[in-house]
């Protein structure tokens, strides 16, 4: 079900939420592209709901540093930088590999049960996949390992951080060559946490990290 | 038009406030209304949740609404204050309970700020810096009131998530700080000298300004911990 198709009067709160969602996707995603203007009576239109909830979720993503209103200009998919490759990095070599290592430590049997499964879908990513697909996936295995460290802060800037991230991924798709080798080396850290490791979750998370940073940078 | 720098202009704080503050003159009124509204919302004189009506803390604190929109819109960057449109706009909440998942943060973070801001200021930015611990050592703890010690603190770990030169690093630490700040202040009355917590400050800022990472990295991760044991002691 797309959301043009959820009734329109579920109140504002939830519609925004739904439409911050959608904006955000498509803005991590690159379908908006970097410097493109962000039409909200287009947007509300398109997604079936009123201006306020879309504006709401647009000042949500302004906070996210997604897009940039400026006054009497308007508000543009904000650029993506690769000077902050490194200063994103700075942040996830940290954090990446908290999260981690608190999952592993102290998920719920419901959520190492969902990691689990994650794992098993993830080890059947084929070469040949569409990155972009594969690309979500990764993004879908990053939230719920977020999710699973159970410290709600931490999974919020971890989100946020993790967006940045993906827009550099989007950007240069095409030509990093090994997205679903990429992918599929989170088997092993959802084993990890799963297994209750917290050593090995970390120290594979960072590797990951920073592997991603390298990769990107092996193309500038 | 839309070039590379768009991104980092949306959520940096205001450039050169810190200077100003210690020229009180050359503010602006959008500047003095920011630090009037700041110090209300950390120091809980605005309690968490609360609603903020524009024209009353116009009127109350005797600026324009214009530059009290214009504090607000910063002071919404730096997540002290959320609105929403056509409902209006309110301070943030502060749930003691996450003390623990914001320590958590700060502990991972803080350390890496210091060091890098050891490791990469330039040389203006480390004179600053030094300045400032002069500053924060030369206070008398004792004639200095409470809101005054508050905005040194403020001061200190602002110019140092400024001297890391990591935009998304300064979002984060400001947000976090705020945060841990506001729930510091709920028990302000029943904790340990604020004074020598301030003060811890000068040992910080002089390893930064003298380029030595690891014990700016040591300190702050002792000052996070040792503020975090100090609320949490009495919890």
């Amino acid at each position: 079900m797309t959301l043009a198709d959820q009734p329109v009067e579920v109140g504002v709160e939830r519609n925004a939420d739904r439409a911050y969602e959608v904006i955000r996707e498509r803005l991590v995603m690159l379908d908006i592209r970097p410097g493109e203007p962000i039409n909200d009576e287009r947007l509300a239109a398109e997604l079936g709901v009123g201006r306020t909830p879309v504006r709401e979720a647009v000042k949500r993503l302004e906070r996210d540093r997604l897009v940039v209103a400026y006054p009497r200009r308007g508000t543009f998919a904000t650029a993506v930088d690769l000077t902050d490759l490194a200063d994103i990095s700075e942040i996830r070599k940290q954090l990446e590999p908290t999260a981690a290592a608190r999952a592993a430590r102290t998920a719920s049997t419901g959520a190492r049960a969902r990691l689990e499964a994650l794992a098993r879908s993830i080890a059947e990513i084929d070469d040949g996949d569409d990155p972009r697909e594969v690309l979500r996936r990764d993004v879908h295995v990053h939230r719920e390992i977020y999710r699973a460290s159970g410290n709600p802060h931490l999974e919020q800037i971890l989100i946020t951080l993790d967006g940045h991230a993906t827009r550099i991924w989007c950007l240069f798709l095409d030509r990093l060559p090994d997205v679903a080798d990429h992918v599929r080396e989170h088997v092993a850290l959802l084993q990890a946490i799963v297994a209750g490791d917290e050593t090995a979750a970390a120290d594979l998370t960072l590797a990951h990290v920073t592997g991603f940073e390298a990769a990107v940078r092996a193309l500038l | 038009m839309h070039d590379v720098v768009v991104g980092r202009i949306v959520t940096v704080s205001i450039p050169g406030l810190d200077e100003l503050e210690a020229d009180p003159e050359g503010m602006s009124f959008a500047d003095r209304a920011y630090l009037a509204i700041r110090d209300k919302l950390i120091m809980l004189d605005i309690r968490p949740g609360e609603a903020i009506v524009e024209s009353e803390l116009s009127a109350e604190l005797q600026f324009g609404r214009t530059p009290v929109r214009e504090a607000l819109k910063r002071l919404e960057a730096d997540r002290l204050v959320v609105s929403y449109p056509r409902r209006g706009t309110f301070a943030t909440g502060v749930d003691v309970a996450d003390l623990r998942h914001i320590s958590q943060i700060r502990v991972n973070l803080e350390p890496v700020a210091a060091r890098t801001a050891a490791d990469v200021a330039s040389a203006a930015t480390r004179e600053h810096l030094a300045r400032l611990a002069d500053d924060v050592h030369g206070l008398d703890a004792v004639a200095v009131d409470r809101t005054e010690l508050m905005r040194w603190d403020h001061k200190v770990h602002r110019a140092i998530y400024r001297a890391a030169g990591n935009p998304h690093l300064e979002d984060v630490l400001v947000r976090y700080y705020n945060l841990a700040t506001r729930i510091y202040c709920l028990f302000l009355d029943r904790l340990p000298s604020v004074a020598d917590h301030v003060e811890e400050h000068t040992n910080l800022l002089r390893a930064i300004a003298a380029g030595d990472a690891d014990t700016a990295a040591a300190v702050t991760l002792e000052h996070v911990t040792g503020f975090e044991k100090s609320v949490r002691a009495i919890v």
